[in-house]
């Protein structure tokens, strides 16, 4: 009974703080654009998935911590000048950080509309290969990777209590010549 | 109880009032931040753009079969190179960027960085053909060899092919030793 009185309101707060709180998985795909991630990336369709927590401080204000893994497809790049080359290159980036959401109508509303940070990890595997057949070839592989930040923009539309449909830009730089890297995403948070 | 329904409204008004402000802030910071880092053309991380960031020094060299050359191969963001020639019958290059020639022929020396291997640098070596061992004749003096340029402007002979060694040395009035080649004339018959 004593035990009942005195745990009793931690118990409540921490209902209370679960229900502010839920987690979640995203999918979706990611479109690059800018010049250089262009340039680095694939034609073909980029994947972009990850998980999420959503706090809601209140009816209007929330917070969403988040974890996104972006798989671009592999790019090619051809140059004949000053001599034969072929580069193929494969971009990820890892990107943890928060969104602000403002929420339009509070918890009746179904838009939401915030800004994110975050840090992101890019990295390129790289072959290049140079020469033609008549004077032999250089194939060399290998992997770079660098930790930038990024800052975004989201949006998102409740579909159902558990779905929500999200568009997300993300503006960050790579590489050592530190390029700008901008990307959007669209797809939908699922909620648990 | 009170406390609270003075609140909820108060904190209602606040937050319909500042979300979009601060927003249309975020958005324009974003914005701003996208322009500044416009695209760069040149980038040395794409393919056909050679000789950037990622430079050899130095870019050409000339010399015989046998000669060795030392190559290095810099960035602004650290060095390491994976070296190779190309065609590789000109010679062999270690991981050291020293080319050691073989054959006759132009060879590019190729280094790609280990850090990015998208950056490529390239070099030129010509090799030569050695030229004719010396030969000396009673009453004629000859000697061959390669004129070379040094960094402090002095010209000075190599070792003359076909010699063991060079016939003397002497020093300049800048106290730089100079190699000279078949100075003594033949004795008279």
């Amino acid at each position: 009974m004593a035990l009942g009185l005195l745990f009793g309101p931690v118990c409540a707060q921490a209902e209370e703080l679960q229900k502010a709180v839920v987690g979640g998985i995203q999918v979706g795909l990611a479109i690059p654009a800018g010049v250089d991630l262009r340039i680095t990336t694939g034609p073909g369709l980029n994947s972009a998935f990850g998980m999420h927590a959503t706090w809601d401080v209140n009816e209007f204000h929330g917070f969403r911590p988040r974890l996104d893994v972006w798989t671009f497809s592999r790019g090619d790049q051809e140059a004949l000048i000053p001599q034969p080359q072929h580069l193929e290159t494969w971009v990820q980036g890892i990107a943890l950080g928060v969104d602000y959401l403002y929420r339009h109508g509070g918890h009746e509303g179904r838009w939401a509309a915030g800004a994110g940070l975050y840090l992101i990890r890019w990295s390129v595997e790289s072959t290049n290969r140079i020469g033609t057949p008549t004077t032999g070839t250089v194939l060399v592989a290998g992997n770079s990777h660098w930790i930038r930040e990024g800052l975004g923009l989201v949006a998102s539309y409740r579909l159902t209590s558990r779905l929500d449909a999200e568009a997300h830009w993300i503006s960050s730089h790579y590489g050592y010549e530190n390029l700008p890297a901008h990307l959007g995403t669209v797809g939908f948070l699922w909620h648990f | 109880m009170t406390h609270t329904l003075q609140t909820q409204p108060s904190l209602r008004a606040y937050s319909r009032g500042s979300a979009p402000t601060a927003m249309l802030l975020l958005l324009a910071i974003l914005t701003f931040g996208s322009l500044r880092c416009g695209g760069t053309p040149t980038s040395g991380d794409r393919a056909g753009q050679l000789n950037g960031h990622f430079q050899i020094t130095p870019s050409e060299a000339t010399g015989v079969p046998g000669q060795m050359f030392r190559f290095q191969a810099t960035s602004s963001w650290g060095d390491g190179a994976v070296w190779s020639v190309l065609p590789d019958t000109g010679g062999t290059i270690d991981a050291a960027g020293t080319f050691t020639a073989s054959t006759p022929g132009e060879y590019q020396i190729l280094a790609m960085w280990r850090r990015d291997v998208r950056y490529t640098a390239t070099a030129t070596v010509t090799v030569v053909p050695p030229p004719p061992p010396a030969h000396l004749a009673l009453g004629m003096v000859q000697a061959f060899g390669h004129r070379q340029g040094s960094a402090d402007g002095f010209v000075r002979n190599a070792p003359v092919i076909g010699e063991p060694l060079p016939a003397q040395t002497a020093a300049s009035a800048s106290g730089t030793v100079q190699l000279r080649h078949g100075f003594h004339l033949p004795p008279a018959p």
